[in-house]
């Protein structure tokens, strides 16, 4: 069975690294992007991840509009916002936006709980491709 | 239009400070993230290597432990500090009392914890959401709450629930103890009438029948209550 690929997007390259380090453990592939311009070009080219664990607030380009660019590549990608804001989804407003991440924990997160969350958007994104939806 | 004038920029200063206090606490989060990622790591690293001893790892397990524990106790103070600087960032909006008060009753912990006094609160469920001024509830609930914890004597309680009353929302305050009496009221006591008058809301204070005083804070759930929004 291959590994699930998680893409980290954060401008917090100590905390992209580590976090990826840790998941790297836990038997995930996966790989760290700076900004989200990095992460874009990523996808552009075709480099799918399974799941985006994707900082809100960037530099540029904040975390609903990358989440935006990112589904309009390819919509089965799942994407986990982390934030350091409180008040999770309803906050950002991303009820009132054309896509919604699959899920938006706080920072600082819970290895446990994001494992978590990433293997439950994974099978969500599974379902969605076996549905003959995305790219 | 001068009065009015002078109420956008009383509103624009308390928005200015929550701005920098959201924007601080933001920062903080981020740093306490990176620790507590650190400190797993470290933790992986250690549960991967095969030459520890187990004693050892209990040892450094103990020590991991005790960080992600401080880190939980920061996140949640910049939890509420986050919540507590966004209620500057709008004159007017729908909010919940209940979080409101919980998040003064956590900010004033510490000085509470210093004066020996007990604060114990318990809240209704279902309460139904206020339309008003977030900030001006919050001093409201200080100007109320801090000069008791001035003058109160230690080992003193301060009881604090908040229930529904037809459609308004009913805080009392139960000081259980002794409040050390001053010539003159504080400051903040002085400015409560005015405060409680442009929130809208009704104030009293008594003594109960074990000598007690009592302060009830009564804010209607009704939609346009705030006397700034209707005046």
């Amino acid at each position: 069975m291959s590994k699930v690929k998680v893409l980290v997007v954060d401008d917090e390259i100590e905390f992209a690294t580590t976090l990826a380090e840790r998941l790297n453990i836990r038997g995930f592939e996966t790989t760290c992007c700076f900004c989200t311009e990095d992460a874009l070009a990523l996808i552009h080219a075709r480099e799918f991840p399974d799941v985006v664990l994707l900082d809100l607030k960037m530099p540029h380009m904040d975390g609903m509009e990358t989440l935006e660019e990112i589904k309009k590549y390819n919509p089965t990608i799942e994407v986990i916002m982390l934030t350091g804001h409180g008040g999770g989804i309803s906050l950002i407003g991303a009820e009132r936006k054309k896509h919604s991440p699959f899920d938006c924990i706080m920072k600082p997160a819970d290895i446990n709980e994001l494992t978590s969350k990433i293997n439950q958007a994974m099978a969500k994104r599974q379902l969605a491709i076996s549905k003959g939806e995305g790219v | 239009m001068k009065s009015q004038k002078k109420d956008r920029l009383r509103e624009m200063q308390l928005a200015f400070i929550g701005k920098l206090m959201a924007g601080l606490s933001h920062d903080f989060k981020n740093h306490l993230a990176i620790i507590k990622e650190l400190n797993g790591l470290i933790e992986d690293l250690l549960l991967l290597d095969e030459t520890r001893q187990p004693a050892d790892i209990e040892r450094y397990k103990k020590i991991i432990t005790g960080i992600n524990e401080r880190i939980a106790q920061a996140a949640e103070m910049c939890r509420v500090l986050s919540g507590f600087s966004h209620r500057m960032d709008q004159p007017l909006s729908s909010l919940s009392v209940t979080d409101v008060l919980q998040e003064k009753i956590y900010l004033l912990r510490r000085f509470a914890q210093q004066k020996q006094v007990e604060v114990i609160s318990s809240f209704a469920g279902d309460l139904p959401a206020i339309y008003n001024n977030p900030s001006l509830l919050q001093f409201t609930i200080f100007c109320i709450l801090w000069p008791v914890l001035e003058l109160m004597e230690p080992d003193g309680r301060i009881v604090i629930t908040v229930g529904q009353k037809d459609e308004s929302i009913e805080i009392v305050i139960q000081c259980e103890g002794t409040l050390k009496r001053l010539e003159e009221n504080t400051p903040w006591e002085d400015m409560l009438p005015e405060v409680v008058h442009m929130l809208g809301a009704d104030f009293s204070r008594g003594i109960d029948q074990k000598g007690n005083e009592n302060m009830v804070l009564i804010i209607s759930s009704l939609e346009m209550t705030h006397r700034e929004a209707t005046e």
